[in-house]
């Protein structure tokens, strides 16, 4: 059961990162700023998860980093998708929108 | 992820480890940033970034993790490597120790490689062809007499086709012939051999192709081959070379293939010629019936049956109706005559090496232990904050590994730099050794053995870990109590064995040393200075009939004893040419004594005053007994002792029991020896006036007045004013001859003496060690007797005592072992006893002042010991 867990709040963790990168690269700040600021602050990315969850992705080949220069002028590590993130993406989103439709579908009967 | 993958990363660990921290640091300077521009100073601003953050330190471990392996692997991975980095580091802490294990190991293991090696491929396999220990010549008893001949060429076909005992036979002479090599005349030896010699050797060209029954035809082209060597030297490696032409004595041939250097192996397995260069035998040429013979036994059969059948098969087609029985056959195995003199000391060198080994293992036995006794506080508190025993262990044992595979490298490198330097410095006449190779197996089981020492002492301070009373060790500090008797005593007994070892081999170079020099002093029967000899062929097909070769050899040393250079002049060379083997049967005995080998040569008058022989009796040939029908002979002291024991044997006749043809012996001579050594084994030899048999080549001896070399162009000028196109070949200064008979000896000398010195220097750091190491522990003891009264000689007498006795155990033990050993060197010495009583008191006197001088030191030290000092520290 607590397993299930860990699961699900990884596995939405890895699409909400997803798909902050589908617009194009990003450095590890830059994705936790877009996914606070695209959920109105709702959703709070824990960096102590944030960053495991990046090299872990890394490792699986769903995203690739280069070092560049950030907006402080400072070396950065720049993450984008590879093709099987974008891949990965499309199916975690339909796989999403199910769970939450059949979840809503649930909540609104009765 | 798998184990590629961890290894990447563990390659790459440190930088992956940097970058996550880069990247989480710059993440919070951003967080710090945007509070900054929320307003917040840069205090809180950093504070509440942090903060927000968490543990940088978890966040990186956790991205570490990522790429860590799964536990189960990663476990065994992860704490190898940490052993392997705690060995190098403490290592490193003592590098003096870590240098000196691994250089006495090496020199322990690269010295056993090298002589083993040199022993498996002169000894152990000196025929490095499939089935070469199968392998027979065949020789025959030539009817006239009871010379060894080579068998009869008419034998050879019907041999081959019916002998059953035979998997195949072949045959091979070498030839000798004018080669144009780029428009230059040179003396070369040709390799004939039949066209089934290359399929016998398993030996197949690496160019072009082998000879076929065709080649041997007469009127179609002539067809040769280039030895390896020959074909690199001479044409470069050029793969052009097939088809091209060499010429052979105004005859041209053409190259129809190369064959494999390990093909030349065969001349030297059949013991031929001089084996010194092998351009020689670089042109191999097909031939028909040649006069040696090598056969190849089929398995299991052994030599008398193989005889029986050879000999059987003469019966069947009456090859010669005179000897009913056929010609005596004798089988010969070309193994046993190969390297038959270095055999007696190699065995005897490789028991030296064995025993530097032994040396080296015990060194670093006892090295391992002092160490581990000095570590005896670290190993006790690391067991204490938990590590467990078998951590511990394998601690220990990660450090010998890492030693000894520095060692094996590091032996590997010595011992092919070695074999390289022995191959270029070695006198010519040892050119067996030439052709030594690393042996892989020795250098593996020398390693395993370095290796096997370096686990069980090197762990066994670890077993001693369990066994302490932990409280009592930390209590006690540095100068701690455990190392206790049992301790001291097995140090003693590494000491103990140590010294033994390196009295043994001491005791043997001792000898060997001394018969050498006894050698230098052997008077060797002649006297070679000023005197040169050349060989002469005469071609068939110019001197077709003895009255001219008679003749040639009648002017010949007619000219030259005109010469102003020459002194005298005679045939024959140095030593014995021919064999011969019988029962002899004596005018006064009609009793044919046992079958005896002798020794011989053909010889002209003068011959013994060229060389300067000592006659003992009688006289030498007159010129008028240089015929063929003269029966007289002179024979060495040895065979007149042997059929005329304390007679004259002047003047007495003797016959082989098979011929009617009755020998008168007309002078006695002392046998030349060029080497003490082989002088006890060598056998009577008899000389006759030299036309009796002939043998194609004649062996010319001249004495010149002055230096040979210089004499040697007027000698050139008389033999080429005889015959311009005779080439004058093996020119050899009997001086260098005689340097060369010892040059075994003296190789076996050196080599014996700097193994003994290797023990022995290692045996010395071995006391020095031990005995420094007890001054460490017994500072405290010391300090104390010190404080009591005890004067400073007290206390040097007290340690240096305490580091000879062990010592003393060791050189007697040496010694008796050395009693016992020493006969196997017997063969090996010249007028020297194994036992020789001068040789053991030298040695035990350079025993002594080495072992004292390692614990001299030490002991020095030990008087030095501040009673003050060492009773504040403890």
């Amino acid at each position: 059961m607590t397993k299930a867990r860990i699961d699900l709040l990884q596995g939405t963790l890895a699409m909400l990162i997803l798909k902050s990168l589908e617009r194009g690269s990003c450095h590890g700040y830059q994705i936790a700023r877009i996914i606070e600021q695209a959920t109105d602050d709702v959703l709070i990315v824990e960096e102590g998860s944030l960053y495991p969850a990046l090299h872990r992705m890394q490792q699986r080949g769903w995203v690739k980093a280069r070092w560049g220069l950030s907006e402080n002028n400072r070396k950065a590590k720049y993450y984008e998708l590879t093709e099987e993130g974008r891949a990965q993406l499309d199916n975690e989103t339909a796989e999403w929108e199910r769970y939450a439709g059949a979840v809503g579908r649930m909540l609104k009967s009765g | 992820m798998n184990l590629w993958q961890w290894i990447a990363y563990r390659v790459s660990a440190g930088r992956i480890s940097r970058e996550i921290d880069d990247e989480l640091q710059h993440h919070i300077e951003m967080r710090i940033a945007e509070y900054r521009g929320a307003g917040l100073s840069q205090h809180d601003a950093q504070l509440k970034a942090q903060r927000r953050f968490g543990d940088p330190t978890r966040v990186a471990a956790a991205c570490r993790a990522v790429y860590r392996l799964p536990r189960d692997r990663s476990g065994i991975m992860e704490s190898l490597w940490y052993d392997l980095k705690s060995a190098v580091r403490s290592l490193m802490r003592q590098p003096s120790f870590a240098v000196l294990a691994v250089a006495t190991l090496a020199t322990g293991i690269a010295a056993s490689t090298v002589i083993f090696s040199a022993v498996n491929s002169t000894i152990l396999n000196p025929i490095p062809f499939p089935g070469g220990d199968r392998w027979i010549t065949t020789l025959s008893k030539h009817p006239g007499g009871s010379f060894l001949i080579t068998s009869p060429q008419a034998a050879v076909g019907p041999w081959r086709e019916r002998a059953h005992t035979l998997e195949a036979l072949a045959t091979y002479q070498s030839r000798r012939y004018l080669v144009r090599v780029a428009g230059e005349p040179r003396d070369q030896t040709v390799a004939a051999a039949s066209v089934e010699l290359l399929p016998l050797l398993g030996v197949k060209p690496i160019l072009g192709r082998a000879f076929i029954p065709e080649d041997t035809v007469p009127g179609q082209d002539r067809v040769a081959m280039l030895s390896e060597r020959f074909w690199r030297q001479q044409y470069g490696g050029d793969p052009g070379v097939l088809g091209t032409s060499v010429v052979l004595d105004d005859e041209s041939y053409t190259i129809i293939g190369v064959l494999p250097r390990r093909a030349d192996a065969f001349w030297v397995g059949q013991g031929n010629e001089d084996r010194s260069d092998m351009v020689e035998y670089g042109i191999w040429v097909p031939g028909a019936n040649m006069a040696s013979t090598v056969a190849k036994l089929k398995p299991g059969v052994d030599d008398s049956t193989a005889a029986n059948d050879l000999r059987q098969v003469h019966a069947q087609l009456g090859l010669d109706p005179n000897i009913p029985d056929g010609w005596p056959i004798v089988i010969r195995r070309p193994v046993e005559d190969v390297n038959r003199d270095l055999r007696t000391g190699l065995w005897v060198l490789l028991g030296a090496v064995c025993f530097v080994l032994l040396v080296a293992c015990v060194n670093v036995a006892n090295m391992l232990m002092a160490r581990g006794v000095s570590r005896g506080h670290e190993l006790a508190v690391r067991t204490a904050v938990g590590a467990g025993r078998i951590r511990v262990f394998r601690q220990m044992l990660t450090e010998s590994l890492l030693l000894t595979s520095a060692a094996t490298l590091l032996a590997l490198v010595a011992s092919s730099v070695t074999i390289g330097v022995l191959r270029n410095s070695l006198p010519p006449s040892l050119t067996d050794l030439h052709s030594i190779r690393i042996d892989s197996t020795v250098l593996l089981v020398a390693a395993a053995i370095a290796v096997a020492t370096g686990m069980l002492f090197g762990m066994l301070p670890a077993w001693h870990v369990g066994a302490i009373n932990l409280s009592a060790l930390l209590n006690q500090g540095h100068r701690s109590g455990w190392q206790m008797s049992s301790r001291s005593v097995r140090h003693g007994v590494f000491v103990t064995a140590e010294v033994a070892l390196a009295t043994v081999l001491f005791v043997g170079a001792g000898l060997m040393v001394n018969s050498l020099l006894r050698l230098q002093r052997h008077d060797p029967g002649l006297n070679p200075t000023n005197v040169i000899s050349f060989t002469v062929d005469l071609p068939e097909s110019r001197y077709s009939d003895s009255t001219q070769v008679q003749t040639f050899f009648g002017n010949l040393l007619e000219g030259l004893r005109e010469s102003p250079a020459v002194v005298r002049a005679a045939i024959g060379g140095v030593g014995h040419r021919g064999a011969a083997q019988g029962a002899l049967v004596l005018d006064e005995s009609p009793e044919p004594f046992p079958d005896q080998s002798f020794r011989m040569n053909w010889v002209s008058d003068e011959y013994l005053a060229t060389l300067g022989m000592h006659l003992s009796a009688g006289r030498e040939f007159s010129s008028a007994e240089i015929t063929p029908n003269a029966n007289v002979v002179i024979v060495d002291e040895s065979f007149a002792q042997m059929f005329w024991p304390g007679k004259n044997a002047v003047g007495r006749r003797f016959r082989f029991e098979e011929s009617e043809e009755w020998h008168t012996v007309v002078g006695v001579f002392e046998r030349v020896q060029l080497s003490g050594l082989s002088a006890q084994r060598s056998l009577p030899q008899f000389y006759e006036p030299y036309p009796t048999f002939s043998f194609g080549d004649y062996v010319v001896s001249v004495r010149t007045n002055g230096d040979p070399e210089y004499a040697l162009p007027l000698l050139k000028g008389v033999l080429w004013a005889l015959d311009p196109d005779l080439p004058m070949r093996d020119i050899t200064v009997a001086a260098e001859m005689v340097e060369e008979a010892i040059a075994l000896p003296r190789f076996n000398a050196y080599l014996l003496t700097a193994f003994a010195a290797i023990a022995l220097g290692l045996a010395a750091v071995g006391v020095y060690g031990v005995v420094s190491l007890s001054l460490q522990h017994r500072m405290h003891e010391l300090g104390v007797r010190m404080a009591l009264g005890a004067a400073k000689r007290d206390i040097f007498g007290l340690m240096l005592l305490h580091g000879l006795r062990p010592v003393f155990v060791g050189a007697v033990l040496g010694l008796v072992g050395a009693f016992g050993l020493s006969r196997f060197l017997e063969s090996l010495l010249f007028e020297v006893e194994p036992t020789d009583p001068v040789t053991y008191v030298i040695v035990a006197a350079l025993l002594g002042a080495t072992a004292f001088a390692a614990c001299y030191l030490p002991s020095l030290r030990a008087c030095r010991v501040d009673p003050v000092e060492v009773l504040r520290n403890q």
